[in-house]
């Protein structure tokens, strides 16, 4: 009776991000980004692009794949509130309405990340086959995740989050699997290279090139020029760069306002401000179990591809640290609960800003979302590269 | 007891030091950079210049209490706190700035004061005092004519006597009274944050204050009756004309890009509410704090944040020291901090340094307490090797960071910034005053710009300060010519239509570019062409032949 709950609360749950889904898409339609190709597909010089029946079902499937998930983390019925944050939330319906591709690498990440604690909890065979087969699906499908998912494991193995005794099967499988993937890289330099430049676009960016330069020159008018070779030069000026990037990826107006705007125009934000109370208890109360500590850590790295992206923050490829916010902010849900007394006030604040904010964004997106993006970008309504 | 008497000598003279530095980073040659009198500084230069020999405002008005100025009704204190420098340094940038550079540079010993008072440690008071006294965020605001930096500086004093009062001593209550209310009267700011955070902290410390309830009463009392005007003023005077003028529902990227200008009309309150939030939050966020917040160049450059770089770890360490450890003030930094963003973040800025420069003392607590921690942990580490490997990589760090901050202030600010601070005018001016006999008439545009003349600029408040214009003749003078143009002696301020204009007999003429372009102008006619540092040109002397 209990399952039957709970799988009639996720059709409900999957119902509700399907109509949002549906509504943002019928708002904000043909605003689509620039199709992305998978990564062994742009080696072999041909082209295929998801379809957009295909990403909403994926969509679904991070509800899917989250609820499992946190099963293993949070008692019942906490265990639905990452699924509810995530159907919620504006982020990934806006991503999907536009045709992302990182929402398809967000189903694949979670696919691996269950696999990984089953293989933690015990499960060795099937945690050692979705494991290795998902990731090796992954390496095939994208550059970036070729290189921070191998970096990931190791860390996992390093950290002892998951032994190495534990991990060896998968490791061996997950190098069968990509063997004929290395392969075609050793013999297809060229090709690397070029995926390397057109996915990492901040390298690209002449505007460093020419600040440096800039710098570099008023310095040497004043006769300061030995000065500016030190502090002003390019590598320096990537660092602080990149670092900027880094750290802008976990302050909270990031995901809890539209500082950065969903799909470059909008005005929702990407997760609703009420989740910021929660996502911050719950943060404060992260930091002391030293699994979780470290899992965060580890989790950092999906931002990566964010960091490497042209624009300051890049919300399409930030979609892959989501679930890393929505875990802490479902976490603070539970702490805050656990200390009922305490922290009542603070919960009904929350869930009253969520409604209410919830209200005020679907109206808006009805009134003026689609004239906003007129504004940003008149009647192109292709967003660009992702 | 005369180790403790040598310590505290060694931190006296260590402070008295660092005061002194700070005092020369904030007076050294601040009457060259920022590169010009800004058109703030002019008027409150002028202001000053007029109720000191007269006692009254430019505009007439016997002792104001608010100045109405160029129109933008400025605060008293700074003006007032003008008049004793302009009557010794004369009516000059230094005059001028010499009140905010002391005022900046005896915060260095406040902070440190109310840093001992507030944490009751004086190893991290002393590194917050060290902090402040090189912070680019304080030096900058204290080279020029700042009102934020002098309320700043009037409430860390303030806030300091307002804590010993719960020593039992009732002679601070009518310094914290007087110091508090002065700030108030100082800056904009300040008039929301000084009453929110007051009431916070007489909340936080209702048991405290049951020991000193008659220093309370003589408090609450006497700064009620000091504020009696203003309140006056806010409510029914002038005084709120500039707070509705940068009103957040005013901002250029709410009306444009939110609510598409009034596009549809409903819900837009609610809207400005989440934009408010998306302000507040902004204050927070990395660049503002340690790459590019303090405004120094362009925007889209590398410049300086608010803080510097390598305080970063310190900050987060000061948050994590603030969050675990029993910090005996920790709610009263939370506080300033939360309370204090709040006035520059319900204005039209994205982030504005300038209003929320009074948190820079709480930001500068959290640093400093990482920072003690920081060394705590460097200093920990037991490998001989890594530990000085730690300290000399940090200091490298430091050291690089330091050296990008020098070229920004020497180098960078006066090339990128030389335009916001009317650079040029004064030459402009000078040479007009210097050839005012030989014209009927000296017309000035107050249009002007490199890039597309979006700037108005106040020429005339630049002619009564460099020529010393005797206020009492200009405050009888009629200002308003029969053409509707505005003027005084022989200057006209007006836009120039050279089409029209070039006709005009033994007139000068000054202004950008774009009112007289070069390809329209005859050999002979341009007497003198004004330069920005960074090479742009900024204004044509011109005389029609």
């Amino acid at each position: 009776m209990r399952k039957i709950k709970q799988y009639c609360f996720i059709i409900f749950l999957l119902s509700v991000f399907w109509l949002l889904v549906t509504y943002i898409q019928n708002v904000i339609f043909p605003v689509r980004f620039l199709p992305h190709n998978f990564f062994i597909l742009e080696l072999l010089d041909k082209r295929v692009e998801l379809l957009p029946g295909l990403l909403l079902m994926m969509g679904a499937g991070n509800i899917i794949l989250l609820w499992l998930i946190s099963k293993r983390f949070f008692s019942s019925p906490y265990y639905f509130l990452p699924s509810i944050i995530y159907a919620l939330s504006p982020w990934s319906s806006y991503l999907i309405a536009a045709g992302s591709f990182y929402i398809y690498l967000l189903f694949l990440l979670l696919i691996i990340f269950y696999g990984l604690i089953l293989l933690k909890s015990g499960c060795r065979f099937w945690g050692t086959i979705l494991t290795a087969v998902v990731t090796a699906i992954t390496l095939y499908s994208s550059f970036f995740l070729f290189v921070i998912l191998p970096v990931s494991f190791t860390g996992i193995v390093i950290l002892k989050v998951i032994s190495f005794k534990e991990f060896k099967n998968t490791i061996i499988l997950l190098i069968i699997l990509t063997f004929p993937l290395l392969i075609y890289i050793s013999g297809n330099y060229p090709g690397l290279r070029n995926i390397f430049f057109s996915e990492i676009n901040v390298i690209s960016d002449p505007g460093l090139l020419n600040a440096v330069n800039k710098y570099q020159g008023a310095a040497r008018s004043k006769g300061l020029g030995g000065l500016a070779k030190i502090s002003e030069n390019k590598y320096i000026f990537l660092t602080e760069y990149l670092f900027l990037k880094y750290a802008k990826s976990f302050v909270p107006a990031t995901y809890f306002t539209p500082a950065e705007k969903l799909l470059n125009f909008s005005f929702s934000p990407p997760i609703y401000l009420g989740f910021l109370i929660p996502f911050l208890y719950g943060l404060y109360k992260f930091l002391n179990p030293s699994i979780l500590r470290k899992i965060l850590l580890l989790s950092t790295v999906l931002v990566i591809p964010s960091v490497l992206a042209k624009p300051l923050v890049d919300l399409n490829r930030l979609v892959l640290f989501a679930p890393v916010v929505i875990f802490v902010i479902s976490y603070g849900y539970v702490k805050m609960i656990e200390q009922k007394e305490k922290t009542k006030f603070l919960i009904l604040l929350s869930i009253v800003i969520i409604v209410f904010q919830l209200f005020v964004t679907f109206f808006d997106i009805q009134a003026r979302e689609r004239d906003r993006f007129v504004k940003y970008f008149d009647q192109n309504y292709q967003i660009g590269k992702q | 007891m005369n180790r403790l008497k040598i310590f505290k000598n060694k931190i006296l003279l260590l402070i008295v030091l660092f005061t002194l530095l700070g005092g020369f980073f904030r007076f050294y040659m601040n009457t060259d950079n920022p590169p010009s009198l800004n058109i703030d500084e002019i008027s409150y230069g002028y202001s000053a210049y007029s109720i000191l020999k007269t006692g009254k405002d430019e505009n007439g008005i016997f002792m104001p209490l608010v100045f109405k100025s160029i129109g933008d009704y400025k605060n008293p204190v700074l003006i007032y706190s003008l008049v004793p420098s302009i009557a010794i340094f004369g009516l000059n940038e230094f005059g001028v700035r010499f009140t905010t550079a002391l005022a900046g540079t005896l915060s260095i010993p406040v902070f440190f004061l109310l840093l001992r008072t507030l944490l009751n440690n004086t190893r991290i008071a002393f590194i917050g005092g060290i902090l402040l006294s090189v912070s680019p965020w304080h030096i900058y605001y204290s080279r020029y004519a700042s009102e934020s930096l002098i309320a700043t500086f009037l409430l860390m004093l303030g806030i300091w006597f307002f804590l010993k009062i719960f020593g039992g001593e009732k002679w601070w209550t009518v310094g914290a009274s007087l110091a508090l209310t002065l700030s108030l009267y100082t800056y904009h700011s300040h008039r929301l944050f000084i009453p929110l955070f007051l009431i916070f902290v007489i909340f936080a410390k209702i048991k405290l204050l049951r020991s000193v309830k008659s220093s309370m009463y003589i408090f609450i009392i006497m700064t009620f009756l000091l504020i009696i005007p203003l309140i006056i003023l806010v409510i029914i005077g002038p005084a709120n004309t500039r707070a509705k003028m940068v009103f957040l529902s005013l901002d250029i990227d709410f009306t444009r890009y939110v609510i598409l200008d009034h596009l549809h009309k409903q819900g837009e309150n609610f809207l400005l509410l989440f934009f408010w939030v998306k302000r507040y939050l902004n204050y927070f966020q990395p660049d503002f704090l340690f790459f590019s917040g303090l405004n120094m160049t362009l925007p889209g450059s590398i410049g300086l944040g608010v803080l510097f770089l390598f305080e970063l770890p310190w900050f987060v360490l000061g948050i994590i020291k603030l969050i675990k450890d029993k910090i005996p003030a920790k709610l009263i930094i939370v506080a300033w901090t939360l309370f204090g963003l709040l006035p520059a973040s319900l204005t039209n800025n994205e982030q504005s340094t300038v209003r929320s420069l009074l948190v820079l003392p709480a930001l500068l607590t959290v640093t400093a307490l990482g920072a003690d921690f920081f060394i705590h942990l460097v200093f920990s580490i037991r490998n001989l090797y890594l530990r000085i490997g730690t300290i000399l990589t940090y200091s490298i760090f430091i050291a690089v960071l330091l050296i990008h901050a020098f070229l920004v202030f020497v180098v960078h600010f006066p090339i990128q910034r030389g335009e916001d601070f009317m650079e040029g005018t004064k030459q402009t001016v000078e040479y007009a005053l210097s050839q005012k006999k030989q014209y009927k008439e000296i017309i000035f545009d107050p249009y002007r710009g490199i890039e597309a003349p979006y700037i108005v600029s106040i020429p005339h408040m630049y002619i009564l300060f460099y020529s010393q214009y005797d206020p009492a003749i200009y405050q009888q003078e009629q200002k308003t010519r029969p053409d509707g143009s505005f003027g005084f002696d022989n200057f006209t301020v007006r836009k120039i239509d050279w089409r029209v204009d070039k006709s005009k007999e033994n007139t000068l003429f000054i202004g950008s570019p774009w009112s007289l372009p070069e390809n329209e102008l005859r050999e002979g006619e341009i007497l003198k062409k004004v330069y920005l540092v960074n090479g742009g040109l900024a204004f044509l002397i011109v005389s029609p032949k």
